[in-house]
């Protein structure tokens, strides 16, 4: 428990600081592009064009999931994912990424993986924003169920943190952990229903409910489209933040132990 | 008052055979391969307003010293005790290639906890010293070696630290840049900070600190006033020059066999950050 004070309390004393380098972060990674912005936006929907039209047309033929249009469907999860999947092996990478940067003074590393998070978080805001609109275009216009975001959208970003803080321990002194959570990652996109309705089987849902992404995915549904999943699930939000709390507190203890070494692992 | 103090310190670093080994010393803690001190029993203490030169042949520990100095990497025995701020400046110091050198200037005096407030008071310190023009908008990578050097500088010694550890960073940068670095670091030993000077340019060393140590293998040779420790370092290069070849490699064999023995155990190594207004302490 002391390791996840230490950790919580760097965070808050430096939440300028986080606020500023993720500023910085998001700069650099743009600096050597002309069109920056336009790659943020055309990327993903490139992808959801694919998506759609691979699951949405190729496998679905075109028909709705519980009476939503497939498209909302998919955008809705697919942002979730964007975010918090792929957030996972930018999170791993970024204590031993920015080692040189911090390896000349005495920096509170903890915050490394904060910051990273929080420079995607912007661009996932706007998705955000973008998807809530796309469903209003459809019909599911913004009513109570849209104040769950304030819910599940601090749930992914604590999520993330707590993975990011674990692995970026692990990845700095392990290099192949990088490769495990980038093989892990490809598979995980599949096995979250984010392109394909999981049949209706008791069994295989309770397993498939087993990765805590499916969680946060269908949580943005709940919260955008309203499905009603966070209200009908309670006990697997229990579940969830059960898995958040046992991350963190893992996470927490490695990063803690093991970062004056950091320096030296690299 | 004593600013820096190292009591029994050393350094140890593993060398492995597989990279499998240092996994089992993550995940086990047993320590399975050649022990190497980089520093071994290291114990001085300086106090404020000196400067000090360290010089030694490549490999002897000046650069993981300048580490310890700057609270980058722990000790893995002993204490070391630092009264205030330290800051370090390398060659390689620390600069975002990607971004212009303004927002370098921000960056790092942020990551040295500084204020937004504080860094916007030091930034045109900072920019008439580093005088790079209008380079200062553009990315770093642009620059040349010196003028990373020049603004390295100039940021770390703006942030105002009570201790600046400076290893072999004026060695890049021209003649002038030279002499404004070697008068402002008398500036800020006047004002009763302590420096550290780490370089392989004798006549610097001599020409402006008051005291030098000179390491060997890992281990203090010599600590005293600067022409003393001198004179000495210069015998010992004539005489490692002078030296037949077959005796010099037994020497240094002999040397370097010594250095993987074993330190002598003290206190689990910790680094003792201290200030007038707090007193943390961080492992």
């Amino acid at each position: 428990m002391n390791a996840i004070q230490t950790v919580l309390k760097e965070l808050k004393d430096h939440l300028y600081l986080i606020f500023r380098l993720s500023l910085y972060e998001m700069k650099s990674q743009y600096s050597m592009q002309y069109l920056g912005w336009f790659w943020e936006i055309m990327t993903p929907l490139l992808q959801i064009a694919v998506y759609w039209v691979v699951f949405g047309f190729g496998i679905r033929g075109g028909s709705p999931v519980d009476g939503i249009p497939f498209v909302l469907w998919l955008v809705s999860g697919l942002i979730a994912w964007f975010f918090v999947g792929s957030g996972i092996p930018g999170g791993t990478r970024s204590i031993y990424g920015r080692v040189a940067l911090v390896s000349k003074m005495h920096f509170p590393l903890s915050t490394i993986p904060a910051y990273v998070i929080l420079a995607q978080f912007y661009r996932h805001v706007a998705m955000i924003f973008l998807t809530v609109i796309l469903a209003a275009a459809f019909g599911y216009l913004p009513g109570w169920h849209t104040l769950q975001l304030f819910y599940i959208v601090p749930a992914g970003v604590i999520f993330l943190y707590a993975l990011s803080l674990l692995l970026s321990a692990l990845a700095t002194m392990i290099r192949d952990v990088q490769n495990v959570v980038t093989s892990s990652i490809r598979m995980l996109m599949y096995l979250t229903p984010i392109m394909w309705v999981p049949p209706d089987h008791e069994l295989f849902r309770m397993l498939l409910m087993i990765n805590p992404l499916v969680y946060i995915v269908e949580g943005y549904r709940s919260a955008i489209i309203g499905t009603g999943f966070l209200m009908e699930h309670v006990w697997y939000g229990v579940y969830f933040w059960s898995v958040v709390g046992l991350i963190l507190f893992v996470g927490a203890a490695v990063h803690v132990r093991f970062r004056r070494y950091f320096i030296d692992y690299v | 008052m004593e600013h820096v103090v190292f009591e029994n310190v050393s350094k140890r670093y593993v060398l492995y055979d597989k990279p499998i080994d240092k996994l089992k010393e993550v995940l086990f803690g047993k320590i399975n391969g050649k022990a190497f001190y980089a520093l071994k029993n290291i114990s001085f203490s300086v106090e404020e307003g000196e400067i000090v030169g360290i010089v030694g042949i490549n490999g002897s520990g000046k650069s993981t010293l300048s580490q310890l100095l700057a609270n980058v990497t722990p000790p893995t025995y002993g204490r070391v005790t630092l009264r205030g701020k330290s800051a370090l400046i390398a060659i390689s110091s620390g600069l975002n290639n990607q971004l212009t050198g303004r927002d370098n200037i921000e960056l790092k005096g942020l990551m040295m906890g500084l204020t937004k407030k504080q860094i916007d008071v030091i930034t045109p310190d900072i920019l008439e010293f580093a005088d790079i023009g209008d380079f200062i908008d553009q990315p770093v990578k642009t620059y040349s070696s010196g003028m990373r050097a020049r603004l390295g500088f100039a940021i770390s010694i703006n942030i105002d630290p009570d201790i600046l550890v400076i290893d072999e960073a004026l060695s890049v940068g021209d003649q002038t840049f030279t002499e404004k670095c070697l008068d402002k670091m008398r500036e800020f030993r006047d004002r009763g900070k302590t420096i550290f000077f780490i370089s392989h340019s004798l006549s610097q060393v001599r020409q402006f600190c008051s005291k030098v140590m000179w390491l060997e293998y890992g281990e203090i040779r010599e600590f005293g006033p600067t022409e003393e420790v001198m004179a000495e370092y210069n015998k010992y290069l004539h005489w490692h020059k002078q030296m037949p070849k077959r005796q010099i490699t037994d020497y240094v064999t002999r040397k370097r066999q010594e250095r993987g023995n074993e330190a002598v155990e003290s206190i689990r190594g910790e680094t003792v950050v201290e200030s007038e207004s707090d007193r943390r302490i961080s492992s």
